[in-house]
């Protein structure tokens, strides 16, 4: 299936420089989020939105779902 | 040997023109720091309770820390207290830049100023001289005009200026002390008391102190400092560094957290609009040849993280001027969701506007989204608001009053009183809509989502904070991610989300302590910190002893901390203010917030008071007053402020 990913703030250095942020990953059916992040190789500590709502890392993805993440920081 | 501090601080009483240098034993650094903590000692000591913010009475103390000039990251912070004018209790606020290290070099610790001069003055401090000179030909003018005229009239482009503005002169409530035109001591009206006062600018300048400054272990502090240098790029913090505090906003968003339409929701549909990756990527300096990593960001003295904003906008209806530096996510808050506005541009240029004029960009940011909730409401007419459709969204509008209150004009004069005092004046249910504490408008962390932020927010004696304990995500859930860092202040057992048990309440008056030390040894709480910061509350311990050579516990700064939170309560106390100004704004307890993952959520009255009872009962206060009782100040080595007390 396909899903749509962002990535914010320091997350989308892990893609490269010019696709800011943004991707389209094809992934198997059983996908959960936390997959995202391990495919993705995010070490740090991220909080998930689907479809504009906060969601558990063991949330499985569902086709064209939209799937935002977020660096969780305090603070600022 | 004294290391790191000068041992002088300088009193000034604008009302004779007296100048008086005071030369404190080391033990008397060593109780106090610097900072808030220094600074209240000296409220408390010379100032008569009840005194008129505005009048000769108050005093108005600037303090850098022990460690302020050493090159590490994070120490140059200068901290102002006085009694705030839109408060009407303790006012204190932080800035950091280059001011605070210059004046170390320039000779002294602290000036605590007093009285009020006739005519308009500044205070010219360099190389451990100082004199009181004419600013009859700056008054009125903003802060950059002023800056460029002092380089040119000490014949020096190194002088550092902390300096009011314009608005600071009418008599904004919540004016700034501005040093670099664009770092702020923001909060409760200090430019505002400062200016009451006829100073226009203190500007300091220490050609030889930066040589002079003497370590008892500069080995082991040059160490230090290379280790944060090392860790910064797979810390926490290294977010911050490239995009600033401005890329909080995303997180708030997907908590639901991020305050918008003046506090009714948690969300905002345009956040992304106004956070920090599209500000780096359109409006830095440098953007368009992707350069804003180098042209872009400016730090503060010897900062590795170098996190402050730096925008150019040169066409379009709002230029802004990279001098003036960038907004943080405070700024782009109160003027952007709290707003309802979504243009990058106008929130960088009001943000502008108030480092021209001197302003608080939270209480005038949060002040205009009052406005607009109670003209949306039918509250306020045309007829109130010079023709003005002040509207959520309405960009344009947002701008023109900023303007009108940094000048006072028509509706602006009204605004210019923060928002509290401006429903008492218009009444007709305005005050409904009020997001304020202590009669000043709460920052950009909601209560109902971060509920120990939201405790403090009403016990701080400052008014509503959010860098005056850690916040709440910190010690929630089962995996908290700063175990070891929470420990070493004694923090180890994570509460469930949203809760307000014991276990939170102690985490957020422990963490207050360690915030509360930050500001008396006056660090910056993005680098020194018991969660997500650079350094942890060890490599503090290790950066004062480095400095100061004293042998010193992380126990023994966290009461420095509790100290000066103590004191700061008992000047409250003097002037009889008590647990019933421990308020959150009434509409969180009423009107549910609306729509995203916070939808719903509203404070509980009963949950609220039990908090506050025992908030008291640990920071061992009376719980019935709120006020410190005078076994817990003499504890603290604070049997003087009891007796002040009657205790
Ligand atoms: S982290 Fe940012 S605000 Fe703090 S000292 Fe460094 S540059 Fe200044």
């Amino acid at each position: 299936m396909e899903i749509k990913v962002r990535l914010h703030g320091l997350l989308r250095d892990s893609l490269p420089r010019e696709m800011k942020g943004q991707t389209t990953l094809t992934l198997p059916e059983t996908a959960t989020v936390q997959d995202v992040v391990a495919h993705l190789n995010i070490k740090r500590k991220v909080s998930a939105n689907v479809n504009g709502m906060q969601v558990q890392l063991s949330y499985r993805l569902q086709p064209n779902d939209a799937l935002q993440l977020f660096r969780i920081v305090g603070g600022g | 040997m004294r290391y790191g501090y000068n041992g002088k601080i300088l009193h000034v009483n604008l009302t004779t023109g007296e100048l008086t240098v005071e030369e404190p034993p080391e033990s008397f650094y060593r109780k106090y720091m610097g900072g808030s903590a220094l600074n209240t000692y000296y409220l408390l000591k010379e100032m008569p309770a009840n005194a008129d913010p505005l009048g000769p009475d108050n005093i108005l103390a600037l303090s850098v820390g022990v460690i302020t000039g050493a090159p590490i990251s994070g120490q140059s912070r200068m901290t102002s207290t006085a009694k705030s004018p839109l408060t009407d209790a303790i006012g204190d606020a932080q800035s950091g830049g280059f001011f605070p290290a210059e004046m170390k070099f320039a000779g002294f610790d602290a000036f605590i100023i007093k009285g009020q001069s006739s005519k308009p003055v500044y205070l010219w401090v360099h190389d451990g001289q100082y004199e009181l000179r004419d600013a009859s030909h700056l008054w009125g003018k903003i802060t950059g005009e002023v800056e460029a005229i002092l380089q040119e009239e000490l014949g020096d482009k190194q002088i550092e200026v902390a300096q009011v503005g314009p608005a600071s002169e009418l008599g904004v409530r919540y004016g700034a002390i501005m040093n670099m035109s664009n770092r702020a001591n923001g909060r409760t009206g200090m430019g505002t008391v400062m200016a009451s006062k006829k100073l226009k600018a203190v500007v300091v300048r220490g050609k030889q102190g930066k040589k002079q400054f003497k370590m008892a272990d500069p080995k082991g502090l040059i160490n230090l400092a290379q280790q944060g240098v090392k860790e910064l790029p797979e810390s926490d913090v290294a977010s911050l560094s490239k995009y600033g505090t401005p890329e909080v906003t995303g997180y708030q968003q997907a908590a639901g957290g991020l305050p918008s339409y003046n506090y009714n929701s948690g969300v905002f549909d345009s956040w992304e609009a106004i956070d920090g990756t599209t500000m780096y990527d359109t409006i830095l300096r440098g953007a368009d040849e992707d350069k804003q990593d180098r042209r872009g960001r400016d730090t503060c003295y010897a900062c590795t993280i170098r996190c402050k904003r730096v925008v150019e906008i040169t066409e379009g209806p709002y230029k802004v001027d990279p001098y003036y530096g960038g907004p943080e996510y405070e700024t782009t808050s109160t003027f952007g969701n709290y707003c309802g506005v979504s243009d990058l541009p106008a929130v960088a240029y009001a943000n502008q506007l108030c480092n021209q004029y001197g302003m608080d960009t939270i209480s005038c940011g949060a002040t205009i989204a009052w406005a607009m909730e109670c003209f949306e409401n039918g509250k306020l007419t045309l007829e109130d608001t010079d023709g003005l459709e002040v509207r959520f969204g309405n960009a344009e509008v947002m701008v023109k009053l900023t303007e009108m209150i940094a000048k006072r004009e028509g509706f602006g004069n009204i605004l210019a009183e923060g928002s509290a005092r401006a429903a008492e004046i218009i009444g007709r249910g305005t005050e409904e809509y009020l997001i304020t504490s202590r009669k000043q408008e709460a920052p950009a962390h909601m209560p109902q989502l971060k509920r120990s932020i939201g405790l403090i927010y009403a016990v701080n004696p400052f008014g509503a904070d959010h860098q005056s304990s850690e916040h709440d995500g910190a010690y929630e859930g089962d995996e908290p991610e700063y175990p070891e860092r929470l420990a070493m202040i004694g923090l180890t057992e994570a509460q469930p989300p949203l809760s307000l048990s014991p276990g939170k309440i102690n985490f957020a008056l422990k963490t207050q302590h360690f915030y509360s030390l930050a500001d008396s040894v006056n660090v910056c709480q993005f680098v020194y910190g018991p969660a997500w910061q650079l350094y942890d509350p060890e490599v503090l311990r290790a950066t004062i002893t480095a400095v100061t050579g004293w042998d010193i516990t992380i126990d023994e700064l966290l009461t420095i901390g509790e100290r000066r939170v103590n004191m700061l309560r008992a000047f409250n106390a003097r002037d009889g203010i008590d647990r019933e100004q421990d308020q959150l704004p009434a509409k969180m307890f009423k009107k549910a917030l609306k729509n995203g993952p916070t939808a719903g959520l509203k404070l509980d009255r009963a949950e609220f008071e039990a908090a506050l009872d025992e908030y008291f009962r640990q920071s061992n206060w009376d719980v019935e007053t709120g006020i410190p009782t005078r076994h817990k100040l003499t504890e603290l080595d604070l049997a003087w402020v009891a007796d002040q007390l009657n205790l």
